[in-house]
Parts: structure tokens; C-alpha cells; sequence
């Protein structure tokens, strides 16, 4: 089996045997929080704006408590998701 | 022509004299592990700020600085929920793909995405097709990179708009030429901090010329009521529209082969996880300032000569003009970037996928260098000579070169990584049904198809049922091909 050609890009270090599973968990959770974010934003931006547009602090209320505050709220899941991974190194 | 000050002028060059000389830092810096390692993933040793601010810059392009904020002006505040997929872009962009390329990347020595997919099947006929594509889509979304580019040279300078092509395609692939991957890197590193500063000193001056975010709402406000509402003028964004870009900006940037090949560069999974935290709070800075800034032009500037002119003209507005030229590298800088990277992918495509990997005999250092450079002339002379004839509206040739990647690739890239079955059928039909689905789509009802979602939505399914399709009608991969990819205990029960 011809593989690449310079294997010479390969990492000098010793790397853990292959396992898929717990990248796979992670981009499930990646996935599960990014249909969090589209129901709570799009869902409370049309059903806010279907209403009024009168503003908060100079922002359309559909867009400040549905894009601007869910965006901030998001944030802080994304802060999280990432501090939590395992530490583990994929180049030892 | 707002303004054609000396101060600008200069300032112009002083940003591009700054990118000549990290170009050079640079390729000082190199690892010397091989020529094409360097070239092309900078000897995976990229750490996680120029990892995260490179991936960022790549994803900013011209779009982004120049057709986002002509939408925020013709259409007022719906742009924001139009751009708010962006909320997910980092955790997506890093959590799906990220962390897996970075081992895999390791574990076969891959240097391009087609090398992912090649080695994963030990296919050289699907390297052959993804080469292709990359070419291809690249070159196209390198056309609308020198077409915005051009334009923000003729508005601001006064400069023709051929000189500006010519300009921007031979910087760009100078330094790109010169130093490779890390070059790349550093200089879009440089690039996302210009772009991040110039956006919020826009948005700040120009707040405070206006009077205040409630001055900016009655402005608007007095011009036309919708432009206000979440749907926007002319029902600019019904429902099915708003779901759809919830699912075009995280996942067309997830599924783009110039930001997974960011994934081969990184040194560590430490690097990624940090990247990941550093992007996220850049995307919150960055992309609700760069639609208000549009927002504010509608106010500041309400006719304008062009939609596309509707950054710079705002900048020039709203910022003092001692400061106007530094800002107004922002949307350069995020042009620069992205043409430097896509150039990187569309050269690798050439030298890489489909010479030095199809090649009979084992390929010199001096002839992978020739053909790198090569290759990279080549892509700038094509491109700029297709950004001569430009078309009017900028942002949507940015969304089909850019979606219709992703709806090939993602799919596949994901199943070929996370899901065993996945054999190389699947991921022929996989890349085949998302590329056609997605065009004959376009073709046939421009950017609303079935229920009115966007064809990318559409294709994105075609693409997945065709890699399942594909895989389970035909034999599973041997074991002795999966070894690499999957621990033993998922591999129970299959055999060589």
C-alpha cells in the first residue's frame, strides 16, 4: 500500500494508539449545542419581532434578548466545552 | 473617490511594508523538517494564538468586511439575526473536525485535505477529485477576494480598478510564495488583530458622531420602519432563510478545506483547546461590530455609490482622517488573508495533490519548490484574469464558492473520520451528490430551493445519504486500512 510519500511530516514524538470515540463524543456535543443555539436564537428573534421593535438601549428588543444576550449566553457554554476537555496531548 | 489623502496613502503602505517584514520573520523561522512540510502545514508546530487568528482571518474574508456591511446598510438590523449562525461558528469549527484532522494529520503525515481523504481510502482517485475541487473552488473564491480588494481601492484611492486587481494578486502572492504556511499564519495573525481594531474603532467613532445607540435606532428608524424588523426591507430574511444561514456560517466554515488544514498545523491539542476559547471571544467582538458598522453607514452615509463601497465610505465617515488609512487596512486585511490562505489550499491542490502525489519517481526538493511557486503564479494569473470582469454583488459569489465547498466536503470529511463502514464509493457519491445537488440547486432556484431553505441545507443531506448510500451498497474497508483510524476494539468482527 502506497502511503504518503514523506512520511518525514509525521511527528517525531510517539502518539497514542488510534481511538475515535472520544473526539466523536465531542463533536456530538459540538453539534447538540450549536441546535441549542439555532433554536433559542432564530426562535426568540422572529417570535419577539413578530410583536414590536421598540429598543433596549438603542437595540430592537427582537434582536438584544434574541441574538445579542443568547450570543453572550452561548459564549459561556463555548468557554466551558473547551476548559473541560481532557488535557490530553495528541503529539505525547 | 471619498478621499485620496497622502495619509492614507501611506498609511496603505505602512501595512503592507509590516506584512512584507513578518513574511520574512517568518520564513527565518522555519523548522527545517522538508520543504513541503514547512510549505504547507509550517512543521505542525504552529502554536494557539497564530493558530486561532490565522483560522479566524482565513474565515473573514472580503464577505465579511465588504459585502456583510452592504447588506447591514440596505437592510438595517435583519443582518444581525442573517449573521447570527455565528454564535456556534467556533465551537463547531473546532469541536467537529478539529481535534480528530490534528491526530490524524499525525498519524499519516497528511500536508493537504486531500491527502485526509486520499490516505483514509487509499484512494489516489479520490485525492485526484478533491484535488480538483479545491482548485477549482478556490481559485473562484480567490476571484471574489480581488474583485472586493479592487473595489475598496478604487473607492478609497481612486486607484483603477485593474490596478487594484494587479496589486492585490501580486502581494498576496509574493509573501505567499516566499514564506508558505507559517508566512501565511503570521501575516493573517497581524491581519485579524488590524481587522478586529479598525471594526470597533469604526463602530466607536462612529457611535459617538451620531450621538448614541438610541440616535442610531430613530435614524434608522425615521428611513424606513423595517429597516428595524427581523425580516428587514422587502422581506429580505423570511423564516426559512434565517434557519437556513443558522446552518451556512457554522457549517460551511466547518466543512472548508483551507480552515481544516489549520487543524494539520497546530503543535498540540492544547494549542487547539486554547485557539478554540481565543476564536470564540473574537467572533463575539468582531461579527456584531462589523454588521453594525453597516448599520451606522445607513445612518452616516445613506446614498452611496455603490452597496459594496458601504465599509470604507462608513470608516472614512466616522473615523478621523489621521487615523482613516490605519482603519481602513481592516477590510484589506481580512481580503489578504483570506487570498493568501486559499491560495495556499488551491497551489497545494496542484503541486501536491495531483503532481507530486500522482508522480512516478519520488519528487525532488528543488522540483516540489518549483512546482509550489508554480503553482501559485498560476492560480493568481487565473483568478485575476476572471476578477477583471467582475459581477455585481459580491457577497453572494463569497456564499457559493464558500457554501458549495462545505457541501461537498463536510460530509464526507466527517464520515471518512468518525464512522468505520464509510468506504471509498461512499465518499465518492458523498462528494459527487453534494457538489451536483448543490449546483443544479443554484441553477435552477437561486438561493431559496425546496420550502425556501437554501440549496447548501439541501445539499448537505443529498451529500450525507449519498455517503451511507454508498458505503453500505458496497464491501466494507479491510481492517489492515482501518488500523490506523479506529482502535482495536472498534474494530471487532471485521476482518482483511
Amino acid at each position: 500500500m502506497r502511503r504518503t510519500i514523506d512520511r518525514i511530516a509525521k511527528a517525531p514524538e510517539p502518539l497514542d494508539a488510534p481511538d475515535s470515540r472520544p473526539a466523536r463524543s465531542e463533536a456530538l456535543e459540538a453539534a447538540l449545542l450549536w441546535a441549542l443555539a439555532l433554536i433559542a436564537t432564530v426562535g426568540l428573534s422572529t417570535w419577539l419581532g413578530a410583536s414590536d421593535a421598540e429598543p433596549i438601549w438603542g437595540v430592537p428588543r427582537w434582536a438584544a434578548l434574541g441574538i445579542l444576550a443568547p450570543w453572550i449566553l452561548f459564549f459561556v457554554l463555548h468557554v466551558r466545552f473547551f476548559r473541560r476537555q481532557p488535557p490530553k496531548n495528541i503529539s505525547s | 473617490m471619498y478621499e485620496s489623502a497622502s495619509s492614507v496613502q501611506l498609511s496603505f503602505a505602512l501595512y503592507v511594508g509590516l506584512t512584507f517584514l513578518l513574511a520574512h520573520l517568518a520564513r527565518r523561522k522555519r523548522s527545517g523538517g522538508g520543504f513541503l512540510p514547512e510549505f504547507f502545514v509550517g512543521g505542525r508546530s504552529i502554536g494557539p494564538w497564530v493558530l486561532g487568528l490565522t483560522w479566524i482571518a482565513t474565515a473573514a474574508s472580503g464577505g465579511t468586511f465588504i459585502g456583510a456591511p452592504a447588506l447591514g446598510h440596505a437592510n438595517g438590523w435583519s443582518v444581525m439575526l442573517w449573521i447570527s449562525g455565528y454564535i456556534a461558528v467556533a465551537t463547531v469549527g473546532f469541536g467537529l473536525l478539529g481535534r480528530r484532522i490534528a491526530e490524524l494529520g499525525r498519524r499519516t503525515g497528511a500536508l493537504t485535505f486531500s491527502d485526509l481523504l486520499r490516505d483514509r481510502f487509499d484512494s489516489p482517485a479520490i485525492g485526484a477529485i478533491a484535488g480538483i475541487a479545491m482548485l477549482v473552488l478556490h481559485t473562484s473564491f480567490i476571484v471574489a477576494q480581488y474583485i472586493a480588494g479592487a473595489r475598496v481601492l478604487e473607492a478609497v484611492m481612486g486607484v483603477p480598478y485593474v490596478w487594484g486587481v494587479l496589486g492585490f494578486a501580486v502581494v498576496v502572492g509574493l509573501y505567499t510564495a516566499y514564506g508558505g504556511f507559517r508566512a501565511v499564519a503570521w501575516t493573517d495573525s497581524f491581519q485579524a488583530v488590524v481587522m478586529l481594531v479598525g471594526v470597533l474603532l469604526t463602530a466607536g467613532f462612529g457611535l459617538y458622531k451620531v450621538g448614541g445607540m438610541q440616535a442610531v435606532f430613530d435614524g434608522l428608524a425615521a428611513q424606513s420602519a423595517d429597516l428595524v424588523t427581523p425580516t428587514g426591507p422587502d422581506n429580505f430574511l423570511p423564516l426559512p432563510s434565517a434557519i437556513s444561514f443558522f446552518f451556512i456560517w457554522p457549517l460551511a466554515t466547518a466543512g472548508q478545506p483551507s480552515l481544516i488544514t489549520r487543524f494539520l498545523a497546530c503543535r498540540d491539542s492544547s494549542s487547539l483547546r486554547h485557539a478554540a476559547l481565543l476564536i470564540g471571544c473574537y467572533i463575539l467582538l468582531l461579527y456584531p461590530a462589523v454588521i453594525f458598522v453597516g448599520i451606522l453607514g445607513r445612518v452616516m452615509v445613506p446614498e452611496l455609490a455603490a452597496g459594496d463601497h458601504a465599509m470604507p465610505a462608513t470608516i472614512l465617515a466616522a473615523v478621523p482622517s489621521a487615523i482613516a488609512g490605519l482603519v481602513l487596512a481592516a477590510p484589506m486585511a481580512a481580503i489578504m488573508s483570506t487570498i493568501s490562505s486559499f491560495l495556499l489550499v488551491a497551489s497545494g491542490a496542484i503541486a501536491r495533490d495531483l503532481y507530486q502525489r500522482n508522480a512516478r519517481r519520488p519528487v525532488s526538493v528543488g522540483k516540489a519548490r518549483a512546482a509550489t511557486h508554480l503553482s501559485i503564479l498560476a492560480v493568481g494569473v487565473v483568478a485575476g484574469a476572471f476578477a477583471l470582469r467582475p459581477p455585481d454583488y459580491l457577497q453572494y459569489i463569497v456564499i457559493f464558492s464558500g457554501t458549495g465547498l462545505s457541501a461537498t466536503f463536510l460530509f464526507p470529511t466527517l464520515l471518512a473520520v468518525y464512522w468505520k463502514r464509510m468506504n471509498r464509493t461512499g465518499c465518492i457519491v458523498g462528494i459527487v451528490a453534494g457538489f451536483l445537488s448543490f449546483l443544479l440547486q443554484y441553477a435552477a432556484f437561486g438561493t431559496r430551493s425546496f420550502f425556501g431553505i437554501d440549496p447548501f441545507v439541501w445539499a448537505l443531506a443529498f451529500s450525507a445519504a449519498g455517503c451511507v448510500a454508498g458505503s453500505l451498497a458496497t464491501a466494507r474497508d479491510p481492517r489492515s486500512l482501518l488500523a490506523e483510524y479506529f482502535a482495536p476494539a472498534e474494530l471487532e468482527g471485521i476482518s482483511d
